[in-house]
C-alpha cells in the first residue's frame, strides 16, 4: 500500500477540520494579544500592579474559572493566566465538537464506508482520523505561537522566544486532549450527540476537580489529577514547569491508543454501548410543520438555554468581588470604559455588561447555528421530503424564521433572569437587567436576517460567512478595548455599534435599527430563496 | 385534453452553458404508466425536480391536473406523491413517526392500506431511521406515496436498494395504483420493471428526448432480429433493403432487418433453412440500440 493511499483518509480530515482550526487559532492568538496589551497598557506602575494582583489573586471566582493564578505582577503572568484560563475551555469545547463530528458524524454521514472500502481497517482509519485531527492541532500551535513570538517582540511586553513556545504548547493541550476523548467516546457511545455529551460530562469532570482544587487547600491534590489541572500547572510564562507535559502526553497517547483499539473491536455503524434502535411512536408533535421544527431543534435549544442560564448566573454572581477590583483599578476601568464606551464606569455593572457582552456573542453564535442547520435541512435533502407535499417554501422558511426569533427572545430573557439570580447580593435593578436582555437580542436578530439573506442568494456559504461575521464582531471588539483601533474597522463590529447595558441604558435607536434590518434581511432572503433553485451538497 | 395528467412544453433546464435538459414535449394520459428511460446524466431527475417545482425552468414550462407545476405547486402537490431514489429521512424518528408524518404533512392517507403495504413490504415501522438498512428506508417512501392514493405518483428509481421479493410487491402496487386509476410516472434502469409496467416509455439522451411510444410501436420502427440454419452454405444478404449487422458461423447466419422483410424472406426460404427464428427487440435492445446509435455518431 502506497504511503498516499494509507494517510486519504486522515487528510481528508484534516483538510474539513483545519479551517475551524486556523480561526480558533487566530482567535487565540488575538486573545493573548489582548490581554498582553490591555494589561501592558492599564497596569505601568508597580503599585497597581501589586494591587491588580492581590485582588485578582483572592477573588475565588476568577479561580474557580480561569484557575489560580501566578505573578500578576508580571505582562506574562497576567496574561498566561488570563489567556491560557480562557484558552483551556474554548480549546477543549472545539476538541469536543471536531472529534465527534469526524468520528459519528462522518460515520453516520455514510462517509468512513467508502473509506473502509478502501486499502484500510476500522482501526487504520481511526488512527488517520487521529492523525489528521492532530495536524489540525499543529496547525493551530504555529499560528498561537507567531502571535505570541510577534507579541514578545514589543518593548513593553518582551516573552521570550522559548516562553512563547512553550505558551503555544499550552494552549493546544486541552484542544488535544478532548479530541483523544472524543475519538473514544465516539467508540463507545452511538450517536454523534451522545458522543458529544459524554465528551463534554468528561469536560465538565475534569474541569470540576481543578475548581475544588483550587479553592480548597485541602483538596488541592485533586488539581493535580484532573486532566485540566495538568494544563494549568504548566504555568506558561510564569514559571515554565514542562515536567507537567509528561501526564498530558501519556494521557492522550493512551486515550487516542485506546480509541484505536476499541474501534477494532466493533462493526462499522455499531458502538460499545448498544443504542436503543427502537422507540414507542410520539406522534403528537408530527401534525404539524412548527411543532414538527421545534422537535428537530429541541435537544440542542434546551440545552444552549441551560447552558445560557447556568453560565448568566455564574458569571453574574461575581460582579461584586469582580466590581470592587475594577473599582480598585483605574487602569482596567480605563480598558473596560473603551469596551463599554462610557468615559466613567462602576464596577459591578461594568463587569456585568461585560458578561452581557459575552452572553450576547454566544447568543448570537446559536443563531448562525441555527440558520446554518435550515441551509443544512436543504444541502442534505431532507426538506424535499417536505416541499414535495403541499408545504409552500415560504410556510417553512417563515416558520423556522418564528421559532429562532422565539429562541432569541427566550434567550435574552434567560440571561436576565439568570444575571437577577446571580446578583442577589449587589443592589441591581430587575428593570436595569431586564432591559439588557431585550438588548442581547438585537445583534441576533441581526444575525439571523443577515443568515437568511446570505442562504437566499449564496446558500452554500451560509454557514462559514455568518459564523465568520460573529467571530469577526467579537474579536474586534475585544481588539478594540485594547488599543486604538481605526473607526472604520470597529465599525464593522455588530458589537460595536450596541450599547452595553447594563452600565448604560440600551440605544433604542441601535437596537430598533438592527431588529429592523434582520427584518429586512428575513424578508428579501425568503422571497430570494422561494425564487431560486433547492441546492444540495 | 381532459385525461392529460402532464404536459411539458419545451421545458428547458440550463447551467451555463450545459443543457441539463433541452424542449422536453411531453403528455403523459390519466391511468397511464409512463416508463422514463436514460442514462446517468440524461436528464431524468433534473425533469423529475422540474416537474416538483424543487428547481426552476430556464425555458418551457410544465402543467400537471392543468395547473402550473411551478406557480401552483401547492394545489398540484395536494393531488401527487413523490417517491426518491435516495431516501434522506430524519434518522431520529421511529418508521411509524416518519409515516405518520409524511402522512399529515401530504394531508390525504388511506390508512388502512398503509397498515396493508406495512405488512406486504415486510416493514417493521418500530424502528429509528437510522437503524433501517437503504431498501428499508426506501419502503417508507414506497409506502407513504401508495398510502396516499395520489392522482400521480412520481416515482425516481423507486426500487433502488429492493430486494427480488420486494421489487416484486412493489410491481403489485403499481398495478393496483393504475387499476385505481392513478397515474404513474416512473423513472427507472431496471428495464424488466418499466417493460413489466409501462404502458409508455419515454427514453432521454443528454437532456433530449429521443423517442417515446407504447413498446410495440418502438418494436415496429426498431430492426427484428432473424437468424436460420442452413444445410450447406447461407446466402448473401447484404446487399439487401433494410438488412444490417449480419453475421454468418458456419451454416447459421444472424442479421437485424428494418421495414419490410419479404425480400429478406424470399431469399432464406430459396436457400432451403433447417431452422429459422424471429424475434422483436427486447427494451433492453431498444435501449441499447439508441445509445449505440448515439456512441456511433459521436464516434
Amino acid at each position: 500500500m502506497s504511503i498516499k493511499a494509507s494517510t486519504v483518509f486522515g487528510r481528508f480530515v484534516a483538510r474539513r477540520s483545519l479551517k475551524l482550526a486556523i480561526i480558533w487559532g487566530g482567535v487565540f492568538g488575538l486573545l493573548v494579544a489582548s490581554s498582553a496589551l490591555a494589561y501592558a497598557t492599564a497596569y505601568t506602575t508597580d503599585a497597581s500592579r501589586a494591587k491588580i494582583a492581590s485582588t485578582f489573586g483572592n477573588n475565588i471566582g476568577l479561580k474557580v474559572l480561569l484557575g489560580a493564578p501566578h505573578n500578576l505582577a508580571t505582562t506574562a503572568g497576567f496574561t498566561g493566566w488570563r489567556s491560557l484560563g480562557t484558552i483551556i475551555i474554548f480549546g477543549s469545547i472545539w476538541g469536543i465538537l471536531t472529534a465527534s463530528k469526524a468520528f459519528r458524524g462522518e460515520e453516520a454521514a455514510g462517509r468512513w464506508e467508502s473509506f473502509l472500502s478502501g486499502q484500510t481497517t476500522m482501526r487504520r482509519a481511526t488512527a488517520q482520523v487521529l492523525g489528521g485531527l492532530f495536524s489540525s492541532v499543529a496547525v493551530m500551535y504555529v499560528i498561537v505561537a507567531l502571535a505570541t513570538i510577534g507579541l514578545g517582540t514589543l518593548h513593553n511586553i518582551q516573552f521570550t522566544i522559548s516562553a512563547s513556545l512553550f505558551f503555544a504548547v499550552a494552549a493546544i493541550c486541552s484542544a488535544a486532549e478532548f479530541l483523544a476523548v472524543g475519538a473514544l467516546a465516539s467508540q463507545l457511545m452511538p450517536t454523534r450527540a451522545k458522543a458529544a455529551t459524554m465528551t463534554a460530562m468528561t469536560f465538565g469532570l475534569a474541569f470540576v476537580l481543578r475548581a475544588i482544587g483550587n479553592v480548597s487547600a485541602e483538596f488541592h491534590w485533586l488539581v493535580n489529577v484532573s486532566p485540566l489541572g495538568w494544563v494549568e500547572n504548566l504555568r506558561p510564562l510564569a514559571g515554565s514547569r514542562p515536567l507537567w507535559l509528561v501526564p498530558i502526553i501519556v494521557f492522550i497517547i493512551a486515550i487516542s491508543s485506546l480509541a484505536i483499539f476499541v474501534a477494532g473491536k466493533r462493526d462499522h455503524g455499531e458502538s460499545i454501548v448498544a443504542d436503543k434502535d427502537t422507540a414507542t411512536p410520539k406522534t403528537g408533535s408530527l401534525n404539524h410543520l412548527l411543532p414538527f421544527a421545534w422537535r428537530l431543534i429541541r435537544p440542542t435549544t434546551l440545552a444552549w438555554c441551560a447552558g445560557l442560564l447556568i453560565l448568566s448566573t455564574a458569571f453574574s454572581s461575581l460582579a461584586k468581588t469582580a466590581g470592587q477590583a475594577f473599582d480598585a483599578s483605574p487602569g482596567i476601568d480605563q480598558a473596560l470604559s473603551r469596551i463599554s464606551q462610557q468615559a466613567s464606569t462602576t464596577g459591578a455593572k461594568t463587569f456585568l455588561s461585560i458578561v452581557f457582552l459575552m452572553l450576547m456573542t454566544i447568543i448570537m453564535l446559536v443563531v448562525a447555528n441555527g440558520v446554518s442547520a435550515m441551509r443544512e435541512e436543504e444541502a442534505d435533502s431532507y426538506l424535499d421530503n417536505l416541499l414535495v407535499a403541499p408545504v409552500g417554501r415560504l410556510r417553512w422558511l417563515s416558520g423556522r424564521i418564528v421559532l429562532m426569533a422565539v429562541t432569541i427572545t427566550a434567550m435574552g430573557l434567560i440571561v436576565a433572569v439568570g444575571s437577577y439570580i446571580g446578583t442577589r447580593n449587589v443592589h441591581i435593578a430587575a428593570h436595569d437587567l431586564l432591559l439588557a436582555g431585550i438588548n442581547v437580542m438585537a445583534p441576533a436578530a441581526f444575525i439571523l436576517g443577515i443568515g437568511i439573506l446570505i442562504m437566499g442568494f449564496k446558500p452554500r456559504l451560509t454557514s462559514p460567512l455568518l459564523h465568520a461575521l460573529v467571530a469577526w464582531s467579537f474579536i474586534i471588539q475585544i481588539i478594540g478595548s485594547a488599543g486604538n483601533i481605526n473607526h472604520y474597522i470597529l465599525d464593522t463590529s455588530i458589537l460595536h455599534h450596541i450599547a452595553l447595558a447594563p452600565v448604560v441604558s440600551p440605544n433604542w435607536r441601535v437596537v430598533l435599527t438592527l431588529v429592523g434590518l434582520g427584518v429586512v434581511g428575513c424578508i428579501v432572503g425568503m422571497l430570494r430563496f422561494k425564487a431560486r433553485d433547492l441546492e444540495s451538497e | 385534453m381532459e385525461n392529460v395528467i402532464l404536459q411539458t412544453r419545451g421545458l428547458t433546464k440550463r447551467y451555463g452553458s450545459f443543457a441539463a435538459l433541452d424542449s422536453l414535449d411531453l403528455t403523459v394520459q390519466k391511468g397511464e404508466v409512463l416508463g422514463y428511460l436514460g442514462p446517468n446524466g440524461a436528464g431524468k431527475t433534473t425533469t423529475i425536480r422540474l416537474l416538483l417545482g424543487l428547481i426552476k425552468p430556464t425555458s418551457g414550462g410544465a402543467e400537471i391536473f392543468g395547473l402550473d407545476a411551478q406557480k401552483q405547486k401547492i394545489a398540484v402537490h395536494k393531488r401527487l406523491a413523490y417517491v426518491p431514489g435516495e431516501a434522506t429521512l430524519w434518522p431520529q424518528l421511529t418508521g411509524a413517526e416518519t409515516l405518520h408524518l409524511l402522512a399529515e404533512i401530504h394531508g390525504q392517507v388511506d390508512a388502512e392500506y398503509r397498515n396493508e403495504l406495512i405488512k406486504r413490504f415486510q416493514f417493521e415501522p418500530d424502528k429509528k431511521v437510522r437503524a433501517y438498512s437503504k431498501g428499508n428506508r426506501q419502503k417508507i417512501n414506497l409506502i407513504a406515496a401508495f398510502a396516499s392514493r395520489a392522482d400521480l405518483l412520481v416515482l425516481d428509481e423507486p426500487t433502488s436498494g429492493l430486494d427480488p421479493l420486494m421489487e416484486q410487491v412493489f410491481r403489485e402496487c403499481v398495478l393496483e395504483a393504475k387499476k385505481n386509476g392513478q397515474t404513474v410516472f416512473l423513472s427507472s434502469h431496471i428495464l424488466d420493471e418499466v417493460e413489466a409496467l409501462c404502458d409508455r416509455v419515454a427514453i432521454l439522451r443528454t437532456g433530449k428526448l429521443v423517442e417515446i411510444g407504447t413498446l410495440e410501436q418502438m418494436r415496429h420502427l426498431s430492426a427484428v432480429t432473424v437468424s436460420a440454419t442452413f444445410v450447406h452454405e447461407p446466402p448473401s444478404i447484404k446487399h439487401l433493403k433494410g438488412v444490417s449487422n449480419v453475421h454468418i458461423t458456419g451454416q447459421h447466419i444472424t442479421c437485424q432487418v428494418v421495414g419490410p422483410i419479404d425480400e429478406l424472406l424470399a431469399v432464406l426460404s430459396a436457400a432451403k433453412p433447417k431452422t429459422f427464428l424471429s424475434r422483436e427487440p427486447s427494451l433492453e435492445e431498444l435501449f441499447l440500440s439508441l445509445y449505440g446509435a448515439e456512441d456511433e455518431h459521436k464516434s
